[in-house]
Formats: structure tokens, C-alpha cells, sequence
């Protein structure tokens, strides 16, 4: 049997009552308030229930709770306890004094205590109240408060004005405030739902889980942050763990380390960045920034345009609707469906671009690049790695080495400059048959094939030739050392 | 309707009035006289007030909010939790036994907030158990949170040093009150707590 379970049995199980006296004393008292007069209450070891009504009178209600070894001393102990209700300075103060305890002599060891409050207050009344060791739940506050508890659960529900709670070691559950909210845990989760105004939330070993809320701001150090329908822009900060930002009606920032990103449908401009962690982001109206060291990028449909940095992982996005920027290490990049130019930079890695709007420019090392349907112009730069391009409709520059070199380029009549160079492997170069070119190839230990006619001049040799193709409107110059050049129609 | 100074004491009946009374007391200092006295004593009022013991009303406060339509308070189930809810039926049919055994004696029903003495030394017991248990785990650890400076080392180290500052408060509260159910029990979450922090320590480090 683990230790937990044998402490959960140990307070389960072994109950029979003996040795033990208990005493309940109730402490009842009417108070009437001065119009918006703030209530402050100052407790510990004991839950707090807050109510609230349309009239003046603050109702106070507590029961206190003994025990003892003997009957008398609980009596004795849970009679000195005192609640004192005054007014202090502009506040009415509720306050409960314990008696002092002193170990070995009245009050010592034996004793235990705890008081409960039901208080009924003004809802115009702004609260103050500080407690600790037990439960704090407000309803119905129709004006501003401090609360600050710890080591129990705090829940606010249905409060109007600005409302600032603080807890340590519990929970916090905030719902329906008309107003701001400015929240602060410690190691406890924090769960909020329709807020109205902004929201500040900090929170540091703790889950947070935020929906329908004005926008803000959310700090967490070691904690799951999860926001749903935000009605502004909202920056989130944590690490080690994840963040998933769905439905803000605003630009977003999520700053994690270490833990996953999710944006999802953002109104405005997506900020992300983390670090050995999957960033996917999905249905953004304004640009996205990705900065994320050692994490795979993913992402779909971004009506801005996209900036996107990341080493030793996956990139993976398509449908941007302007132009995209790459630039990684180490990883396979993978555009589809860009409106704009593209320009993505990486190493040894994989580069495919598809349906591209404007410009495509790689600078890759190491790694192929595979590109089709290509509106502007391609200019590639790689090496030891194969590169693919279909379906090009600007000019095509690619400078390889140790790697082949496939083209075609579609643009029939218009023809665009093509210029190629590689070694070690074969360059093959596919034009429309009314395609004209002036012809300038070159190679060393390979051969030189056109399968369209071409009109030489100059110098005839196995390895270099110059000449026209049509009206030769257009430079074509491919460059090879020990490799073949082709030219296909 | 005109307003006149017979109408004034009509106002603290039919407050509509007063706007009237207002318009009629800028030309009448005796109203505007009477209007200002009014006014002062209705300040002044509410201070005057003193508190007063009601014993009698919460009962009908609680039954009204208890008709009140109620909304569903969004709790996880945890073993905390059902370990306070399970100890406060059991701790509550204990007492009801005990209070119905001994029910010539009069005295006020044993209450659900606090341990008896068995419980209490089984607790304790267990407490020790789990923090020699901790005392075990903290050795494993050790090393890894002394010797990696990696951030995440770091924000366990942190965590761990919360910890180890809410145990001694708590310890510390428990001391003064240690029959007390809801501190025993926020104490075992706090150990809780450590043990899983320090488990995922040494977890990761063995998986590196």
C-alpha cells in the first residue's frame, strides 16, 4: 500500500470518536452599512461564504467550532474566541481574534478550532477580505473587491467592477464579472469564464484555463495555459508547458518554453515562440511570427504573412495568403498555396514549395529542394541534393553542386531566363516546343542533347554548345561539370 | 399639481414628491429650511445605528438563498477531495454514534472539522511515513537539481522551494491546531505534491 493511499485510509477509516469533546458556538449580528461603506474582513481557519442583497444591513453569521480534550476547555477555548465587527477608519471591519495559545498551559496543544462565516452584505459595498486556511466564495458583488486567501479554494461568481483575488496553494474560480480582473495564484489552478473586461493573471505552478474574457494579459511559469473566445488581443507567457489560444478576437503573443503552442482562429497578428516544443497555428487574419528553436512549425490558412524561424524540426504550412518567410536548420520546409513570394533558407533538409503566388528563393545546404507551380521567378541555391522545378512561370536561376537539376518551365510563348549550374550530376531543362532561347551549355565529362532544334554557331564540341532555339528571345545558360545537359521539350 | 408648504410632509410618504418640493423650497426658505434638516438627519442616521445580535434571522437568510436557483460550482473530483467528503461522513456517523451513546450527557455535536485522537496519531503517523518516504526521494534527486542548470532543473528547483516554505507554514499552523481536518489535509496535498515533483525529477533523469 502507497503512502498516499495509507494516509487517505488513516483519515477514512479510523474514526471512532473518543477522547475528544467538541463545542459549536453560533455568533450572530446585524450591522447596518453607510452607503457604498467598503467591508473588510480579516479571518483564518475557516471557510468564508459571501452573499449579498440590495439593502444597507450587513448579516453576519459564524459558527465556531471547538475541540478539546474535555468538554470545558472546548467550551472554555471557543467562548474566547471573539468576532469583532467595528467600524475602522471609512471600513466596517470584521475580524476574528483567537486566543493566544501557549503550549503545555490553557490552549495548547490539544485544542483545535476552526470558524465559518456566512456573511450577507451590501452588493453596492465594495469588499476587502484577507483569509487564510480556508474556503473564500463571493456571489453577487455588484462592486469592486480585494480578496486574498491561502491554502483554500477561492470561487467569485456573478460581480460587477473591477475585482483583484490572490491565492496560494488552491484553486481560484472566477465566473460572470462586468468588470476588470486582476488574478494571482501560486501553485493552484486558475479557471475563469465571462469576464467583461480585461484580465491580468498570474500564476506560477498552476493550470490556467481562461474563456470568454476581455483580452490581457496571463504569466505563468510552469503551467498549461488554455484561452477560448477572447474578446482582445492577448499575450500569454509560461514554459514547460502547453498553450492552447483559441478564437482571439485580437493580435496574440505566446511566449512558452518548452511546451507546445496551439493558435487557433486569431483576429489579428500571431506572435509564437518556444522552443522544443510543436507550434501549429491555424485560421489567422493578420501575419504570424513563429520563432521556435528545436520545434516543428505547423500551419494552415494565415490571411497575413508569415515569418517563420526554427532548427531541427519539420516546418509544414499552407494556405498564406501573402508572402511567407523561412528560415531554418536541419529541417524538411514544406509551403503550399502561398499568395506572395516565398523565401525560406535551411540545411540539410527537404525544401518543397507547391502553387506559389509570386517568387520562390531557397537557399538550402545540403538538401533538395522540390518546387512546382511557381508564378514569378525561382532562384535556388543548394548543394549535394537534387533539385525539382515544375511548372515555373518567371525566370529560373538554381546554382548546385554535386546535385541534379530538373526544370520545366510551362510559360509557352513568353519565355523567361533560365540559368543553371551544377556538377556531378545531370541538368535536364524541359521548354514548350515554341519556346526561344539563345543556348549556352557547357560541361566536362558528359554530353549535351536538345531535343528541340536548335541553330548552332560557333565552336562544335562534345561539351559545349551555342545556339538558338526560336526566336531566341530568351538566355538559357546551363553550366555542368562531369554530368549531362538536356534539353526537352 | 402646485406645491405648497402644507405638501412637505407629504414627501416622506410619496418620495415622487421631493423633486417637487425642491422646485417649491427655492423660493421657500421655511421648506428649504425643513428640506436641509431632512437631509442632515438623514446623514447623520446611519451612523447612529447601532449593531444588534440576530440569532433569528440567519435561518430564514439561509432558507431564502437556499430557494434560490442554485448554480453548479465547477469541481475535479481528486482523491482530496474524496478523502474530505468520505472523512466528514464517516467522521459524522462517528460522531453521531458516539453522541447517541453517550446522549445523557449533554453536549454539542461532535463536528465534521476536526480528527478525533486515533485519527489523529494515524495521521501523523502516515505523515511521517510519507515524509520519510520524501526524505528518500529528495536524496535521489539531489544530485540532479545541485548539478543541472538546465531551466527546467531550475523551475523544479523553484517549485521545490515553494513547497518546502508552504510545508513549514503549514507545519507551523497545524502545530497550534492539530485536530483541525481542513489544515491536516492541505498538509498531506502539500507532501503530495513534493513527492510527485520530486517522482517527475528523477523520472526525467532516468529517462535521459
Amino acid at each position: 500500500m502507497n503512502k498516499r493511499t495509507s494516509l487517505c485510509l488513516a483519515l477514512f477509516l479510523a474514526l471512532p470518536a473518543f477522547g475528544r469533546e467538541d463545542y459549536t458556538r453560533n455568533f450572530d449580528k446585524t450591522v447596518t452599512m453607510q452607503a457604498a461603506q467598503r467591508l473588510r474582513v480579516e479571518h483564518k481557519f475557516g471557510d468564508i461564504v459571501v452573499h449579498t442583497h440590495a439593502n444597507p444591513e450587513l448579516v453576519i453569521h459564524a459558527v465556531i467550532r471547538t475541540s478539546a480534550s474535555d468538554a470545558k476547555e472546548a467550551r472554555r477555548y471557543a467562548e474566547s474566541v471573539r468576532i469583532t465587527v467595528e467600524p475602522a477608519g471609512s471600513d466596517m471591519l470584521i475580524e476574528t481574534v483567537y486566543p493566544k495559545q501557549e503550549a503545555g498551559g490553557w490552549f495548547g496543544r490539544n485544542v483545535s478550532y476552526s470558524v465559518n462565516f456566512e456573511i450577507l452584505m451590501p452588493d453596492s459595498s465594495p469588499l476587502a477580505l484577507r483569509n487564510s486556511f480556508g474556503a473564500v466564495s463571493v456571489n453577487d458583488l455588484k462592486a469592486s473587491s480585494e480578496i486574498a486567501t491561502s491554502h483554500g479554494r477561492l470561487e467569485f461568481r456573478n460581480g460587477r467592477g473591477n475585482q483583484r483575488l490572490e491565492n496560494s496553494f488552491a484553486p481560484i474560480s472566477v465566473s460572470g464579472i462586468a468588470g476588470e480582473l486582476d488574478l494571482s495564484d501560486t501553485n493552484g489552478d486558475i479557471d475563469i469564464a465571462d469576464v467583461t473586461g480585461g484580465i491580468d493573471v498570474r500564476d506560477r505552478f498552476g493550470k490556467v484555463t481562461v474563456s470568454r474574457t476581455g483580452g490581457g494579459k496571463i504569466v505563468d511559469g510552469n503551467g498549461a495555459v488554455r484561452a477560448n473566445t477572447i474578446s482582445g488581443p492577448l499575450n500569454i507567457t509560461t514554459s514547460f508547458a502547453p498553450v492552447n489560444a483559441n478564437d482571439i478576437k485580437g493580435n496574440l503573443i505566446v511566449h512558452n518554453q518548452n511546451g507546445d503552442i496551439e493558435a487557433i482562429a486569431v483576429k489579428g497578428a500571431a506572435e509564437l515562440l518556444t522552443g522544443f516544443a510543436l507550434v501549429h497555428f491555424e485560421n489567422v487574419a493578420g501575419p504570424v511570427t513563429v520563432h521556435a528553436g528545436n520545434s516543428g512549425i505547423r500551419g494552415h490558412n494565415v490571411q497575413g504573412s508569415a515569418i517563420l524561424q526554427n532548427s531541427f524540426a519539420p516546418v509544414d504550412v499552407s494556405e498564406i495568403r501573402k508572402d511567407a518567410s523561412v528560415t531554418s536548420q536541419n529541417g524538411n520546409v514544406s509551403l503550399a498555396d502561398v499568395g506572395e513570394g516565398v523565401t525560406v533558407k535551411t540545411s540539410f533538409g527537404l525544401v518543397k514549395a507547391e502553387r506559389v503566388g509570386g517568387a520562390l528563393r531557397v537557399e538550402n545546404q545540403n538538401g533538395g529542394v522540390n518546387a512546382s507551380s511557381i508564378k514569378g521567378g525561382v532562384n535556388v541555391k543548394t548543394s549535394f541534393s537534387g533539385v525539382n522545378l515544375d511548372a515555373v512561370g518567371g525566370s529560373v536561376e538554381v546554382e548546385n553542386q554535386n546535385g541534379s537539376v530538373q526544370v520545366n518551365s510551362t510559360r509557352g510563348k513568353v519565355c523567361e531566363p533560365i540559368s543553371i549550374r551544377t556538377s556531378f550530376a545531370p541538368v535536364q531543362v524541359r521548354i514548350p516546343s515554341d519556346g526561344g532561347y539563345t543556348v549556352s551549355a557547357k560541361t566536362s565529362f558528359g554530353n549535351i542533347h536538345s531535343d528541340l532544334p536548335m541553330l548552332v554557331s560557333g565552336l562544335l564540341t562534345q561539351d559545349s554548345v551555342n545556339g538558338k532555339i526560336g526566336s531566341g528571345a530568351c538566355p538559357m545558360n546551363l553550366i555542368n561539370q562531369n554530368g549531362n545537359i538536356d534539353i526537352l521539350k | 399639481m402646485k406645491f405648497e408648504c402644507k405638501d412637505l410632509e407629504r414627501c416622506l410618504e410619496v418620495p415622487e414628491l421631493m423633486a417637487d418640493a425642491s422646485e417649491h423650497a427655492r423660493d421657500c426658505a421655511a421648506c428649504r429650511r425643513e428640506l436641509w434638516i431632512w437631509s442632515e438627519m438623514s446623514n447623520v442616521a446611519s451612523s447612529l445605528r447601532e449593531q444588534w445580535d440576530t440569532p433569528e434571522l440567519w435561518p430564514k437568510i439561509q432558507a431564502q438563498l437556499a430557494a434560490q436557483p442554485k448554480r453548479k460550482p465547477v469541481r475535479r473530483l481528486d482523491w482530496r477531495l474524496l478523502g474530505a467528503v468520505a472523512a466528514l461522513l464517516l467522521v459524522a456517523a462517528a460522531g453521531a454514534l458516539s453522541w447517541y451513546q453517550t446522549r445523557s450527557h449533554p453536549r454539542s455535536a461532535p463536528s465534521s472539522d476536526f480528527l478525533t485522537e486515533q485519527t489523529l496519531r494515524e495521521v501523523e503517523q502516515a505523515e511521517q511515513s510519507y515524509a520519510r518516504s520524501i526524505d528518500k526521494l529528495s536524496k535521489l534527486a539531489q544530485p540532479k537539481i545541485e548539478n543541472a542548470g538546465t531551466p527546467l532543473i531550475a523551475a523544479y528547483r523553484e517549485k521545490l522551494v515553494l513547497l518546502d516554505s508552504a510545508i513549514a507554514d503549514m507545519k507551523s499552523s497545524v502545530g497550534q491546531n492539530r485536530f483541525n481536518t481542513h489544515l491536516q489535509l492541505e498538509l498531506a496535498a502539500l507532501y503530495k505534491q513534493k513527492q510527485e515533483t520530486l517522482q517527475e525529477i528523477v523520472r526525467r533523469e532516468q529517462k535521459n
